[in-house]
């Protein structure tokens, strides 16, 4: 009774919507929500912030993380990072460029100031802990419609707002999770929640995003986000400030010369 | 005085454009080194403390494209040995408009790819009384201009003064010389085969680029050898005392720089887990050309369940060519009465050269023989294996670890090494670290520092 009338209410609401999506698969669904979410935020060129962590163990010890952090858009192919670590103020001056890629690996490079030495690593490590947080390295980079394949579960009120609920499976065989699940505002098309599977398909981790915030009255940017490992009780809260996009950043910003001078 | 002059430079010359980003920064560190075995040497300590301070000054104008950066070193140690020293590690100007830059000031440039031998990198000098490993630098003066474009970057430096290798003396330990005797080191007695001695323009050229899965570096280097062939001092004297006496005794021993000319490749390769490293140098002196390879691989185990930590297993072979050198040779220097002419004193180096060291046997060794030193004492991995491996704990603390093994295949002489560091709070880092060494053959130049096994402590706090 009850899935007749989801399946009902699926159907009006496909209808109402566009007779093509009726003829849509979940996949096909999904696929072209991914597409819509990406299509939204194109075009912000380049961006400017800083990210604060607090890491806090299952006991409740915390601990801060700042760091500043310059992207660049790339059209075609992933975006490009600048890290530069405030802290731990033992680690302080030490950055990070990354340059993701669809289709091939990443080329990751990280400085480390008290040798004035630039290594080359291998970015096979999207898996593992990104500073000691709960959010790891591939949590973090660019989000693009290639790296996973997509199926579109429902749709499901989340904290007052009308959701899709998607489901993205991750294409890269490096990856830590066996699939994502993802609930996404109608309106804004903004993620709301993350879940995370581990390779077992247990649930490994929840992500909530507290707050959204609109710049240069297009693109949205999630400002407070909580990242809780559902198996070790630990978690990370992670904050954007002073968020600035579109500030002319070029490529001659995320070179290793760049990288070098960063502080 | 000293840091007021500095800073009162510093503002003069950042005036006009004294709006922008300042950033002080550094660190403070109290070491203990424990020695437990007796050093060979009989003033030789076992028991080391000291306080090392980094201060970093950093400023930025506001459109980005003046920076300058200071960062001045002093360490305090006691017993008060060679180790208390200080240093201008940094102190530079840089001009960067993106995609070229150019700095004058003091500086350190690392080069190359390998973890276990450090062979192109020649641009500074090494900081032997500050570490063992070898990781700390002198600072550079220099004047450095470079590009960075699709074909990569290249880098020119003009490099105006040397800083020669100060070596530990008195109580410290780490006194390497020569295996058979133990004459002393005398830092202040350097000696070039420049007539501009310290004071030669040195020029320095690299280009090195990252391609998809792999990179390539090419680098050229003209100037002053940064590591020194060691001379006997008061040679004249030595040599009246190995013909009167038949015996060669060199009691102290001074620094003789070459000119050099080395050509560097660099290359690693990425596939999977798995990174190939290669760098070689070839060495153009007057004491005999030689190359020095290092090859390897780094292969890593990532974010291994359950606790997350990543491994990384190390392996990397050494080798090198160095010919014996003729230390009687390079002697001549330091002692003007044998190559002035006019003295009465004058021999010819053939003359010299041939005496025996026991004319009473026709087998014995001659002058020049017995003074010869055989190139692995000068450059001591010559057909080495480096196995390591590195531990990241991926905690909250930054745990870390590293141990490696260097085992000379022909001598069997093993040095170990165990580096291990964690955090605590935000700004404390903790250090342990452990070398030692095993059965070191009677030939192999770490004969001379057999005994200095070492336990270190460390605790640096960062500001």
């Amino acid at each position: 009774m009850k899935t007749a009338h989801l399946f009902t209410a699926l159907l009006s609401f496909s209808l109402l919507l566009s007779a093509h999506a009726f003829s849509q698969t979940p996949q096909e669904k999904g696929l072209a929500l991914a597409k819509q979410q990406k299509a939204k935020g194109v075009g912000w060129k380049d961006s400017v912030s800083e990210m604060k962590m607090i890491l806090r163990t299952a006991s409740g010890r915390e601990n801060v993380r700042f760091i500043r952090v310059k992207a660049l858009e790339v059209l075609e192919d992933g975006d490009k990072s600048l890290m530069i670590f405030d802290q731990p103020k033992d680690i302080q001056g030490t950055s990070f460029l990354s340059f993701s890629h669809i289709g091939k690996p990443d080329d990751q490079w990280i400085y480390i100031p008290a040798m004035k030495r630039i290594k080359r690593i291998s970015s096979k490590k999207k898996s593992g802990s990104f500073m000691g947080s709960e959010f790891s390295y591939e949590d973090l980079s660019s989000f693009e419609v290639e790296k996973y394949t997509f199926t579109y579960l429902r749709e499901e009120m989340l904290n007052g707002k009308k959701c899709h609920v998607l489901e993205s499976v991750p294409t890269d065989k490096y990856t830590g999770y066996t699939k994502l699940v993802s609930w996404i505002d109608q309106q804004d098309l903004n993620s709301q929640k993350i879940e995370f599977y581990d390779k077992r398909g247990q649930l490994l981790k929840t992500m909530n995003v507290e707050t959204y915030e609109q710049f240069n009255d297009k693109y949205w940017r999630p400002t407070l986000s909580l990242m809780q490992n559902n198996q070790t009780g630990k978690s990370t809260t992670l904050e954007w400030n002073n968020i600035q996009l579109n500030m002319g950043l070029k490529e001659d910003d995320f070179s290793k010369n760049a990288l070098k001078s960063a502080e | 005085m000293k840091n007021k002059l500095l800073i009162a430079s510093l503002c003069l010359f950042a005036l006009p454009v004294w709006a922008g980003t300042h950033k002080v920064s550094g660190s403070i560190e109290a070491e203990i080194q424990l020695f437990p075995n007796e050093g060979a040497l009989e003033d030789q300590e076992d028991v080391f403390g000291s306080v090392a301070i980094r201060p970093e000054y950093y400023w930025r104008s506001e459109n980005k494209n003046h920076k300058i950066k200071t960062k001045l070193f002093y360490r305090a140690s006691d017993p008060n040995g060679s180790r208390t020293h200080g240093d201008i590690r940094e102190l530079s100007y840089l001009y960067d408009l993106g995609d070229w830059y150019m700095k004058a000031g003091v500086d350190s440039v690392f080069w190359g790819v390998t973890e276990s031998a450090h062979l192109v990198d020649i641009i500074n000098q090494t900081d032997t009384l500050d570490s063992i490993a070898g990781g700390e630098k002198l600072g550079q003066p220099m004047l450095a201009v470079g590009v960075e474009k699709s074909f990569g970057n290249i880098d020119a430096y003009v490099l105006p003064y040397f800083r020669p290798r100060e070596f530990p003396s008195g109580p410290e330990r780490y006194q390497i010389t020569l295996a058979d005797q133990s004459p002393e080191i005398d830092s202040d007695a350097n000696y070039y085969e420049s007539d501009d001695e310290e004071n030669n323009i040195d020029l320095a050229l690299r280009w090195y680029k990252s391609f998809d899965n792999f990179d390539l570096g090419f680098s050229y280097f003209n100037g002053t050898s940064r590591a020194p062939l060691p001379v006997t001092l008061d040679f004249f004297n030595v040599l009246v005392d190995a013909v009167n006496n038949q015996v060669l005794n060199i009691e102290k021993i001074g620094s003789y720089y070459e000119q050099n000319q080395q050509l560097g490749l660099e290359f690693q390769y990425l596939y999977e887990d798995w990174i190939f490293k290669f760098e070689g140098a070839h060495q153009l002196v007057d004491s005999g050309d030689f190359s020095e390879v290092a090859a390897g691989f780094e292969y890593t185990f990532s974010d291994i369940s359950p606790w997350g930590l990543d491994i990384g297993i190390l392996a990397e072979y050494l080798w090198n060519d160095r010919d014996t050198v003729d230390l009687l040779y390079y002697s001549y220097i330091t002692t003007p009465e044998l190559s002035d002419s006019d003295s009465a004193d004058y021999m010819t180096y053939e003359t010299l050269a041939n005496f025996s060291t026991d004319p009473n046997d026709p087998n014995a060794l001659t002058l020049q023989e017995a003074a010869s030193v055989k190139g692995y004492y000068l450059s001591p991995m010559q057909n080495d294996l480096f196995i390591g491996s590195r531990f990241a704990l991926n905690d909250i603390a930054g745990t870390q670890f590293l141990a490696g093994i260097i085992y000379d295949l022909d001598d069997k002489t093993t040095s170990v090494s165990f580096e291990g560091s964690t955090r605590i709070g935000d700004s404390l880092r903790l250090t342990a670290n452990v070398y030692y060494f095993n059965q070191v053959h009677k030939e192999n130049p770490f004969k001379a520092i057999e005994n200095d096994d070492l336990v270190e402590l460390k605790a640096e706090w960062f500001f």
